[in-house]
């Protein structure tokens, strides 16, 4: 996949996940490998980092019954304003991709 | 590989990327995967496979900080910034207010001063973060560290160019920028400003790949306002003296500065490189 594609895609999916439920981080990059094998796990935990640092996210530590205190992500304000529009651009260009008609080519 | 292994590799391969809390922080964020993983069953080994190379996760966290560029800047890497532009508006004007009263004593002061703080930017200030480069994969790694060797074979030409040309040309009148052609020659001017384009075309090229590839070319920029000063002041120096027995005395004072110099430098960047490596690793051997 292309790489500026894939960041973006990533980005989002993240992003969504993050917004259905506050998720433990571990938890986050295993789902995330698991829809997307060929992506190196770093990767996810880049996206991630760089999120919280931007303000999408927000970082507070929780504890799961008798479990170690780990650090869990939940979205922000911004975050949402960020996924609402990474959303709908996704869906417009999902859109001109679908009007256009884009298929495979065959070789004649 | 085990835990202790990886944490090492990667607090290495963060290491002068970022400052110490972000090291911190991102060592801790990994610790506790250990730990998620290790309850689930897996063994260190097996967990360091999935997480990937040190080298890659500090390539990709680099990659992704870097995509937005505002407030992207370190504080460290504006503070050095800032230093290396706070001393060379200091030598431009320590040599302004000198520029009357020079005697001998003065003379082999300011001689001291020229040579060993522009060279401490030269060839030692950063000189360091070279060696730290060997330790990270990035595409822009080999040309910076071509980038710093050109600019210190630069600074040492124009040094032994301008302590020779005027040893041999024993009657030459330096000027500001501005050399007497007749006196010596159209070969050796052309040497001189070749040089000097050398360094800015450096100078130019590190502003351009600091702003469009990576933040590492600040190291470069250190350098090159190192290299701009040094010959700045070694110029305005001959400048303002107009003897000639005077200047070859004042170069050949130098030269002792310069080795000292550049010695303490090589020294001081060794010991800075071991205590921030030391600090920065050893809560993880806690």
């Amino acid at each position: 996949m292309d790489a500026q594609m894939k960041k973006g895609i990533l980005e989002m999916c993240i992003l969504y996940l993050v917004s259905k439920e506050n998720v433990y981080g571990y938890d986050l990059i295993k789902i995330m490998h698991k829809y997307f094998p060929d992506v190196n796990e770093s990767t996810f935990y880049a996206v991630l980092r760089r999120l919280s640092k931007d303000g999408s996210t927000e970082i507070y530590m929780g504890q799961v019954s008798g479990g170690p205190v780990r650090k869990y992500y939940k979205i922000t304000e911004n975050g949402i304003k960020y996924l609402n529009d990474s959303v709908t651009d996704w869906n417009n260009i999902n859109e001109i991709i679908h009007i256009i008609g884009v298929d495979f080519v065959h070789n004649k | 590989m085990n835990k202790k292994t990886f944490m090492r590799k990667l607090a290495i391969a963060l290491h002068w990327n970022y400052n110490s809390s972000d090291i911190e922080d991102i060592l801790n964020d990994y610790h506790e995967f250990f730990l998620a993983g290790i309850t689930e069953g897996k063994t260190e080994n097996e967990l360091c496979t999935e997480f990937g190379k040190p080298k890659e996760i500090a390539n990709n966290i680099r990659k992704e900080s870097i995509r937005k560029k505002a407030g992207n800047i370190s504080i460290t890497t504006l503070l050095r910034l800032i230093l290396a532009i706070i001393i060379f508006a200091f030598l431009l004007l320590t040599f302004y207010y000198t520029n009357a009263n020079t005697n001998m004593i003065l003379d082999s002061i300011i001689s001291s001063i020229i040579i060993v703080f522009p060279l401490w930017f030269v060839l030692g200030g950063e000189i360091f973060k070279v060696y730290c480069y060997f330790y990270q994969s990035s595409n822009n790694k080999k040309k910076i560290v071509l980038l710093h060797i050109l600019l210190v074979l630069c600074a040492c030409m124009t040094y032994l160019f301008i302590a020779f040309s005027i040893k041999d040309w024993n009657s030459i009148y330096v000027q500001t920028l501005e050399f007497n052609l007749y006196e010596i020659g159209p070969f050796v001017t052309g040497i001189f400003f070749f040089l000097i384009g050398i360094g800015l075309l450096i100078f130019l090229y590190s502003l351009y790949g600091f702003y469009n590839y990576s933040l590492q070319y600040y190291t470069v920029i250190c350098h090159c306002i190192g290299y701009i000063s040094f010959f700045l002041c070694l110029i305005n120096s001959q400048h303002q003296l107009d003897d000639v027995s005077r200047i070859n005395d004042i170069l050949s004072k130098t030269i002792f500065p310069y080795g000292a110099g550049l010695l303490m430098a090589i020294l001081f960047a060794i010991y800075i490189h071991q205590i921030e490596r030391r600090r920065k690793i050893t809560w993880m051997l806690k």
